[in-house]
């Protein structure tokens, strides 16, 4: 809910600062507050959206049991207070940037702890691709905050924005999306037999190019704003443009694909039960 | 988890009642439910039949999906007239619910 909000806010304030780029009397009165910008939308809708979403939807995919929800908790806070610090800064004057980046640091590693909480305590040893790449996203947190500390702020942007957040909704995505398609199209059938298993509808080869060319586009594409090198730029372009087709392809998959019934579950084991009567 | 089945009366089988269920499988995990332990009792009286079961994880989106295939599958066995399934949370599904079958498939820690 919280992230949804932020998210709402991060719209409005783009179509601001837009607006205000062709409207003086507007660039006048708002200024250009781009780091609020930034960290409503990296941090206020998507950290947040994807740590809550996360908490669940790991738990789910990992089945993992018993993590406390105080970090979840203080994450919020956190966002919450870096969001307060951007908005002093930028229409009171405050020199607060520095406190900002400070907490959503702070945020960052609370997002790390909660994952590998939710991994140690987790039952399912092996786990699906796209949910690897969803724990794979957060490798770029702390690249993003050692960039935004030697003041390479584009370059922390490119690695949240295309590495933590796009890694962590694509991965999530192919994992949520046959869910919904599956009951739709297969929950009649489901009953009566037949239903494919939620990852028969998936084609498992585009996983790992889905994977390398997202993860490998934001790396490429972080190292581009850092070095300004067009190889670079070449790299992150054509790595980004693979894996997000590969994500289509995945995603046509899921809605339009054909699937029998593929995978068999294993035989039913006996087992014993207490009967009375 | 074993299921506790409780037949007062005759009219349906048992057993036919354990292979129904363990003919509804979760299209997730790719296990029946009785091998993860989600079927906690089952209560027959003539030929009303209870179930109440639980999921490996409280919010799961195939809750409905799962519960309409166990009265589905439980409505045509045999002598059944009426199914009432019931999701409760309480106790909290365990893996320790599970067969070793299912653990082995799941690689369960």
């Amino acid at each position: 809910m919280t992230a949804t909000v932020y998210l709402a806010l991060t719209v409005t304030l783009g179509f601001f600062l837009a607006a205000a780029l062709h409207v003086p009397p507007l660039a006048r009165a708002l200024g250009y507050p781009v780091q609020l910008h930034l960290t409503l939308g990296l941090f206020g809708a998507f950290l947040l959206g994807i740590a809550a979403a996360g908490r669940k939807l790991l738990a789910m995919f990992a089945l993992s049991k018993g993590t406390a929800a105080y970090r979840l908790r203080i994450l919020t806070v956190l966002v919450h207070g870096a969001v307060a610090a951007e908005l002093l800064h930028a229409f009171a004057g405050l020199p607060s940037h520095g406190a900002a980046l400070v907490l959503l640091a702070a945020a960052g590693g609370l997002q790390l702890w909660e994952e590998a909480a939710l991994l140690r305590v987790r039952l399912r040893r092996r786990l699906e691709l796209p949910v690897r790449r969803n724990l794979l996203a957060h490798a770029f947190l702390p690249v993003a905050g050692v960039l935004a500390a030697a003041g390479l702020q584009k370059a922390a942007g490119a690695a949240l924005l295309l590495g933590f957040v796009v890694l962590a909704t694509s991965g999530m995505q192919v994992k949520i999306a046959p869910f919904l398609s599956w009951q739709a199209r297969y929950a009649a059938r489901g009953a009566s037999g037949g239903a494919p298993l939620l990852r028969d509808m998936l084609l498992p080869g585009l996983e790992p190019l889905t994977t390398a060319g997202l993860a490998g586009g934001a790396a490429a594409a972080t190292m581009a704003t850092v070095t300004h090198a067009s190889g670079w730029a070449v790299a992150a372009v054509i790595l980004q443009v693979a894996g997000a087709w590969a994500q289509l392809a995945q995603t046509g998959a899921i809605l339009f694909g054909r699937r029998g019934a593929a995978s068999r579950p294993p035989t039913r084991e006996r087992v014993p039960r207490k009967e009375t009567a | 988890m074993t299921p506790n089945v409780h037949a007062v009366g005759p009219g349906v089988d048992p057993e036919a009642l354990l292979t129904a269920l363990g003919e509804v499988v979760d299209p997730e995990l790719g296990i029946d439910i009785l091998n993860l332990g989600l079927v906690c009792t089952v209560e027959v009286a003539g030929e009303a039949v209870a179930v109440e079961m639980t999921l490996t994880t409280p919010g799961c989106p195939l809750h409905a999906s799962i519960a309409d295939a166990v009265e589905s599958r439980v409505a045509r066995v045999e002598g059944v007239g009426t199914v009432d399934v019931m999701v409760v949370w309480d106790p909290p599904w365990t893996p320790e619910s599970t067969s070793e079958r299912a653990r082995r498939a799941l690689g369960f820690r």
